[in-house]
């Protein structure tokens, strides 16, 4: 099999139908990753189709510092935010974006509604906060990854995951969820001096 | 300058780890050596294994989500509109029109370019604490608070360079300091407990 670098290659050069092929490598990752921002399958379909349309037109300012992939996903992701904010889509609120959860039915009840519960905090979180979780654990990209495709430092893009992760850990023991995720951490205590600056919130 | 009205709570363990190392534990993310030893600490103590799999199960909860995927019908028609709206447009030329533009442009912006650095020239001799002010969007205050947590000027000034805004700013500074007074502060408790 052809690595990405080599297809793009071949397309630059003027083979347009190579282009298919990474159509189809990347656009079920990509429909993912659009459907998580998304929530809505038209619009997710929407994002995905004006993201390859604009990686084609765009080909020559490729210039493989990144994967192919991690390139796209930046596409993607600013599609869809633009597509969002511009109120393109009637059902959708850039407000209220929300990687979607709880789309699939857990095995048991508990689970099935921690999971809900943490999908609507997960849609309450800044905007690069959100982005940093959704390819962290849903796509499972390295912080280095997250960081080319997030346009970020390394540590911007890891600092954005751990201030999700400590925002929606927080929500949940206010809540006194974590007692019912078996996670009770309130006993605790609080690091005394420690200088540290309250989270803020985002975009 | 005092950051203490800006603290948040951290929390500890009752044995005294600071209970984030657990999730950069969890992520993979901390270095082997210190893994190692937290690795070791966890063994024998009920707390730490409480926290870290708090933490992993948090993970997991979010990860168990998985979306509905379409059939694979449904991505052949999505590759075949893709490419027929692929077959109707074309790769752009890498700037094209930039080398007759950027001519006819050199000269006034090259005038405006002058104009902004003398300015700034003369705005720098003219108050004792300029510099801070040519930084768009951050106040004075800001600026100090930042570069006191920064610690380091050159690090304050790396992040400056990327395109956020000043609370993300101020957000990787603290982020950055507190990984080093993490790593510190876990390396101190783990010499303690020994
Ligand atoms: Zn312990």
């Amino acid at each position: 099999m052809k690595a990405d670098f080599d297809l793009v290659r071949e397309i630059k050069a003027g083979k347009a139908e190579v282009f298919g092929e990474l159509v189809r490598r990347h656009q079920r990752a990509l429909f993912r990753l659009a459907l998580r921002f998304c929530r809505d399958e038209g619009t997710a379909e929407d994002v995905v189709q004006e993201s390859f349309v604009k990686a084609y037109q765009k080909l020559n300012s490729f210039e493989e510092r990144s994967s192919f992939k991690s390139w796209l996903y930046r596409i993607a992701i600013n599609t869809a935010k633009n597509k969002l904010r511009s109120g393109d889509h009637l059902d959708v609120d850039v407000e209220d974006v929300v990687l979607s959860v709880g789309s699939q039915a857990q095995s048991d009840l508990e689970s099935q509604e921690l999971s809900r519960l943490l999908g609507d905090e997960v849609k309450k979180l800044p905007e690069r906060q959100r982005e940093a979780l959704t390819l962290r654990i849903y796509e499972d990209l390295s912080f280095q990854e997250i960081a080319t495709i997030m346009g970020c430092p390394y540590d911007t893009a890891k600092a954005n995951f751990r201030h999700a992760v400590l925002r929606l850990k927080k929500t949940l023991s206010i809540k006194g969820i974590d007692k019912l995720a078996d996670w009770n951490l309130s006993d605790g205590q609080e690091i005394s001096n420690s200088t540290n600056f309250s989270e803020p919130d985002g975009d | 300058m005092s950051l203490k009205r800006m603290n948040k709570k951290r929390y500890t363990t009752p044995c005294g780890i600071d209970e984030e190392l657990w999730l950069d534990f969890s992520e993979g993310e901390l270095d082997p050596s210190l893994s190692q030893e937290l690795e070791a600490h966890l063994a024998g103590c009920g707390d730490c294994q409480k926290a870290k799999e708090g933490w992993s199960r948090l993970g997991s909860l979010l990860r168990s989500d998985k979306l509905e995927m379409p059939h694979d019908l449904y991505f052949k028609k999505l590759e075949n509109q893709i490419m027929s709206k692929v077959s109707t447009t074309q790769i752009e030329p890498l700037h094209p029109e930039f080398a007759f533009q950027a001519r006819q442009y050199l000269v006034p912006v090259a005038a405006v370019f002058v104009l902004i650095m003398s300015s700034v020239f003369v705005g720098l001799h003219r108050s004792p604490v300029p510099s801070e002010k040519s930084v768009p969007g951050l106040t004075l205050d800001e600026r100090y608070m930042a570069e006191t947590v920064a610690g380091d000027p050159s690090v304050l000034n790396e992040v400056l360079i990327s395109n956020q805004d000043e609370h993300e700013m101020l957000l990787d500074v603290a982020t950055r300091r507190l990984d080093l007074m993490n790593g510190k502060k876990s390396e101190e408790t783990i010499e303690q407990m020994r």
